[in-house]
């Protein structure tokens, strides 16, 4: 009794942690592939966050991230991070484009999605949706896994 | 004679002067990085009267007998902040034994929102061994001043005046165990890198 137990839990968290990476797996749009779509955790009193991303395009055509939209945040642009005389800032970015072919790195120190006004404290684990908004393939919703702060 | 004497003062002067206008031209033709890494290799005075994220009133003095290494940015900061206090809090693990010999302190560029209790929170999500520290908006200023560091306010929306982001030099700097500065690290060093130079310095290579 106690070994069946055992089992059926260990299958559970199995199909749970299998569903978990699905999730956070790859979208793919006509040409174009999302993945690792992924956030820091947030401390307690901050209201903003970044989000990063890995865009592939697979097609002939270039395309445009214009905007992004989701229920966790007041308002979410595209930014990127610049050091301009030794200084860093974060500087709004009209678009993100995507050659043809080509691929869009959102990484730690560079362009990510900015959330502000976050609606509530992004905790490790969590999954929220985004919705990335392209110049030709319209918008795409997307799942963002939260990872830990020192990550 | 005397105006043989002007003549060449006039001329040692002149001289003087266009060799500075063309060593600040050509600093200006540089490209950005290198001018910040030339700032930034000037020595410092690095001295701060702050306080810590448990209330603690402290000075460089309160470390001496350790190194430290001073990093200046804001808990609002989503991007470049997090990433580098994440490689901090990895060398903090890489380095072992040898951690205890530095103290890795984060400064805020923003203390309106960066009260003590807040840094608290802040600093523990990292790494147990981070200082927080804060002050009122003159103490910060003048630290930034004796660190040569810049930062500003930044409005991403003008109706939005409580959404502002901040601007800030993000140079790492190393302080000897005599309060001293060091050396400096640039942001994105990378924590294997920083373990490495930091592990060179504690052995004395
Ligand atoms: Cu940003």
């Amino acid at each position: 009794m106690k070994k069946l137990f055992a089992f059926t839990v260990a299958c559970l968290i199995l199909v749970m942690g299998s569903t978990h990476e699905l999730r956070a797996n790859s979208v793919t749009v006509g040409d174009l592939v999302i993945s690792n779509v992924w956030a820091r955790s947030t401390p307690t009193n901050v209201k903003t966050a970044a989000v990063y991303l890995t865009i592939t395009n697979n097609g002939q055509h270039m395309d445009r991230v214009s905007g992004a939209r989701t229920t966790m945040a007041g308002k979410a642009m595209i930014h990127q991070s610049k050091m301009v005389d030794g200084v860093m800032k974060m500087e709004h970015a009209q678009h993100a484009m995507i050659k043809a072919g080509g691929k869009l790195e959102m990484a730690p120190g560079g362009m990510h999605v900015m959330l502000m006004k976050l609606t509530g404290q992004l905790r490790e684990g969590m999954v929220f949706p985004l919705i990335l908004m392209f110049e030709n393939s319209g918008d795409v919703e997307l799942q963002v896994t939260v990872k830990k702060t020192g990550s | 004679m005397v105006r043989r004497f002007i003549l060449t003062g006039f001329i040692v002067f002149a001289s003087f002067m266009s060799y500075k206008a063309w060593t600040i031209y050509q600093f200006n033709q540089m490209p950005s990085q290198q001018r910040a890494d030339i700032l930034t290799s000037i020595p410092i005075e690095g001295v701060f009267s702050l306080t810590d994220h448990n209330a603690r009133s402290v000075s460089m003095k309160t470390y001496f007998g350790r190194h430290t290494l001073i990093f200046f940015g804001y808990t609002w900061c989503p991007d470049v902040c997090p990433t580098v206090l994440s490689d901090i809090a990895v060398v903090m693990d890489n380095l072992g034994q040898q951690s205890k010999q530095l103290v890795p302190i984060l400064i805020t560029v923003d203390p309106e929102r960066d009260t003590v209790s807040v840094l608290q929170d802040y600093v523990s999500n990292f790494h147990p061994d981070i200082v927080g520290l804060t002050g009122s908006l003159d103490e910060i200023a003048k630290t930034a001043k004796s660190f040569r560091v810049r930062y500003g306010k930044m409005y991403l929306d003008p109706d939005e005046p409580d959404d502002y982001s901040m601007s800030h030099s993000v140079t790492l700097f190393l302080m000897g165990p005599d309060g001293k500065p060091l050396r400096t690290f640039r942001h994105n060093e990378g924590a294997d890198e920083l373990t490495k130079e930091l592990r060179a310095v504690f052995d004395g290579t």
